[in-house]
């Protein structure tokens, strides 16, 4: 197959500068006295990305994540090594970058489209789409200083998107304006895919990784950890997140949100499966009508604090088919350690390949303190033909109405 | 079919060929990118004013008070006639042109000076052509100079007015039309210095201030306020002859020369128009160049220094 991305040996090397003078000491020296260190963001990194998959990014802060994606959108440069991209390449790396605050929205569209390498033409075709996308059309013509930091994101997304790449490439998009905006962006990216377009994507969220991509690589200090099909590696990332947070005495803040913890370990999810439960063995297809359990081990944090469990099964196309909470069914969980079980007496879904995701919440179902995906997507067998998630109790009837003859006015008049 | 992008990391020597095809091609990809500088144009000129009652009239109040300010200060306070025997108004004119021309350049390379790194943000999000941010300023400058320069022609019918004995120049004489070669030299002089600074400003943050320092320097050795004629009578002519081929090294020396001669104040205007204009060819050209393919051998590393 053919690639859309080809990358070879890249690598990318930063100088760092103490200060201003040791730049000078080494311009004036030609370079014979050496007063920079250097930084090798990325290093060695070979990627092929087939036309039309999506290919997620996962990895920690400073991983190179970022650097990799600058490189490949064309800002910066590689310190050794090649890539190629075969089409032409939109980047949402940073929405309404260059956005003058006095003009108005219609200005700042005209202008931004102009340094995304739009012509005249195609930006005035496109003027309409792009407003009502964004869906500002009352405020177009105000300065984009009055608009709220949603509106700019919004009016940014709109046009970027608007370029119609055959690559895009996306840096953690999905908080963009409302819930509302949020949806169409979500909407509009699985529209790219759907349409046979590359996507580069980097999320810490590894639900959007596996929901979005095929493949994914994990990037660590610079290099790949790990590449193949997206659940495996988002997998092999989170199990190596885990390991490191029991090594680590402080929690870190950027996964798993703890809130006023003071150095002590957030409670998180352990390990968490489906299972049979005729034979308690794990499995990754079920057949509907089946009874299934979906097993969660957590541990709590020292004293223990209540908390509230939420699983979930979401279809790979994003629609969430159901979600239940101890919380919300009002069943008590708060040991020190523990196995919640949710039992499924009859799996009510129709064929498909479902996540299934664990949440780890404060007793109230608020703050989230660990998201866990199953190693393995779920498949569900189902010989029924019907379209949706699940078979609605349902029966048919078929009646003939009888029909009056279009003539039967006129003769009745005459 | 589609296009092919590939980019490979490359030896400095590579990178330096790239540069000077690219400092060739200049043009090239303004008229590609004509869109991006036409919008960015505007998008200067009335930026400047935006929010402001008078918007772009500034442009035109601006020379008009700087000059009449001149004239009262000059004309009537100091009574400053430069020239021997020449009318009450022509030092005005003499200055006022002077001022122009080197605002021309003045303002376009210390707006251009930082245009890049004032653009950080853009640099580092967004792949496209960095090297066309300082153009716009110069066709923004050459706006305000067009204008002032109708503020000259403009002041001298409204003196006619008054009092014709006084008056330095008349109308637009044939030299008048060097004007064009004249102020587009000075454009691409402007920009090639622009160029050069801006990459410069990237890696050494201190480009600003020296730069401020040396324009004024810079101002003061060109003949924009002094007539050679003050230089003699204040006793440097010993001064001026041995200072005078650095002095008019200077490619404000040319350019200030041929403004004035394009205007009609000197004594022999076309000659002198003619004078500047090629006086400031070589300049404007080799500034140009250098500027650009300087700027063209640093861009690269641009988004991880700003």
């Amino acid at each position: 197959m053919e690639n859309a991305v080809e990358v070879r040996g890249l690598g990318k090397r930063y100088r760092i500068y103490p200060n201003p003078y040791d730049r000078i000491a080494e311009l004036v020296t030609l370079g014979k006295v050496r007063r920079h260190k250097e930084v090798w963001a990325l290093r060695g990194i070979d990627l092929q990305v087939p036309w039309g998959s999506a290919l997620g990014l996962v990895g920690e802060n400073g991983a190179g994540k970022s650097t990799l994606l600058k490189i490949l959108s064309g800002t910066t440069f590689p310190t050794e090594g090649s890539y190629s991209i075969r089409g032409t390449v939109a980047s949402l790396l940073e929405l309404g970058a260059g956005f003058h605050a006095d003009f108005s929205g219609r200005e700042n569209i005209f202008m931004n489209a102009a340094i995304l390498g739009f012509s005249r033409k195609e930006v005035e075709k496109k003027f309409r789409e792009i407003v009502e996308f964004s869906g500002l059309e009352a405020f177009i013509d105000a300065p984009i200083r009055t608009y709220s930091s949603g509106m700019v994101m919004r009016l940014g997304f709109s046009t970027a998107v608007s370029v119609d790449p055959d690559v895009l490439i996306i840096d953690e998009i999905f908080a963009v304006g409302d819930m509302e905006f949020q949806r169409k962006c979500v909407d509009k990216i699985w529209e790219f895919k759907r349409r046979g377009k590359t996507i580069l994507f980097c999320s810490h969220s590894l639900y959007d990784v596996r929901q979005l991509c095929e493949k994914a690589i994990w990037i660590k200090d610079g290099r790949i950890e790990a590449m193949g099909d997206s659940v495996s590696v988002t997998n092999q990332y989170a199990e190596f997140q885990k390991a490191r947070l029991e090594k680590d005495t402080v929690v870190e803040a950027c996964d798993l949100r703890p809130i006023g913890l003071g150095g002590k370990k957030a409670p998180r999810v352990e390990k968490a499966w489906v299972a049979d439960p005729r034979t308690g063995e794990q499995v990754t297809t079920v057949y509907a009508e089946d009874p299934v359990d979906v097993v969660v081990e957590y541990v709590n944090q020292d004293p223990p604090v209540e908390l509230c469990v939420g699983i979930g099964f979401t279809r790979t196309d994003t629609v969430l088919a159901f979600a239940h909470t101890t919380e919300m069914d009002g069943v008590r969980v708060g040991g020190k350690a523990g196995r919640v079980t949710l039992k499924l007496p009859r799996l009510n879904l129709l064929e498909g390949d479902f996540v299934v995701f664990v949440y780890l919440m404060d007793g109230k179902g608020i703050h989230r303190y660990h998201q866990y995906l199953t190693e393995n997507n779920l498949t569900v067998r189902n010989r029924r033909r019907a379209a949706g998630l699940y078979p609605q109790e349902h029966t048919w009837r078929v009646e003939d109405i009888p029909v009056a003859s279009p003539y039967q006015g006129l003769e009745g008049g005459s | 079919m589609t296009s092919i992008q590939e980019v490979k990391a490359r030896h400095w020597t590579h990178v330096a060929g790239d540069a000077l095809a690219e400092a060739l091609a200049y043009p090239v990809k303004v008229y590609r990118h004509r869109y991006l500088v036409a919008n960015a144009f505007r998008r200067e000129l009335f930026g400047r004013f935006k929010g402001s009652l008078l918007g772009v009239g500034w442009v035109l109040i601006h020379p008009v008070f700087l000059f009449v300010t001149y004239y009262l200060v000059f004309g009537l306070l100091f009574n400053m006639r430069g020239k021997p025997g020449a009318p009450a108004s022509w030092y005005s004119f003499y200055l006022f042109s002077g001022i122009l021309i080197w605002m021309l350049f003045s303002e376009t390379t210390m707006r251009s000076c930082t245009i890049v790194v004032d653009n950080g943000n853009l640099i580092q999000k967004v792949a496209f052509p960095s090297e066309l941010l300082s153009l716009p300023l110069v066709l923004v400058n050459l706006v305000v100079f067009g204008v002032g320069l109708f503020v000259v022609y403009a002041g001298s019918a409204l003196w006619a007015l008054v009092d014709s004995s006084t008056l330095a120049i008349t109308w637009p004489g044939p030299e008048f039309l060097l004007v064009i070669p004249l102020v587009a030299e000075v454009a691409l002089f402007s920009l090639g210095v622009g160029l050069f600074l801006a990459a410069a400003h990237v890696f050494l943050r201190d480009t600003v201030q020296i730069y401020t320092v040396i324009l004024l320097f810079w101002f003061f050795v060109s003949p924009i306020f002094w007539y050679s004629d003050f230089v003699v009578r204040g006793g440097g002519a010993d001064f001026l002859a041995r200072w005078k081929g650095v002095i008019q090294a200077n490619p404000f020396y040319s350019y200030s020369l041929g403004i004035r001669g394009v205007i009609g104040i000197t004594d022999h205007p076309w000659a002198d128009a003619l004078a500047g204009v090629t006086g400031g060819l070589l300049p404007a050209l080799t500034a140009f160049f250098l500027g650009c393919f300087f700027f063209n051998l640093l861009k690269r590393r641009f988004a991880d220094e700003v």
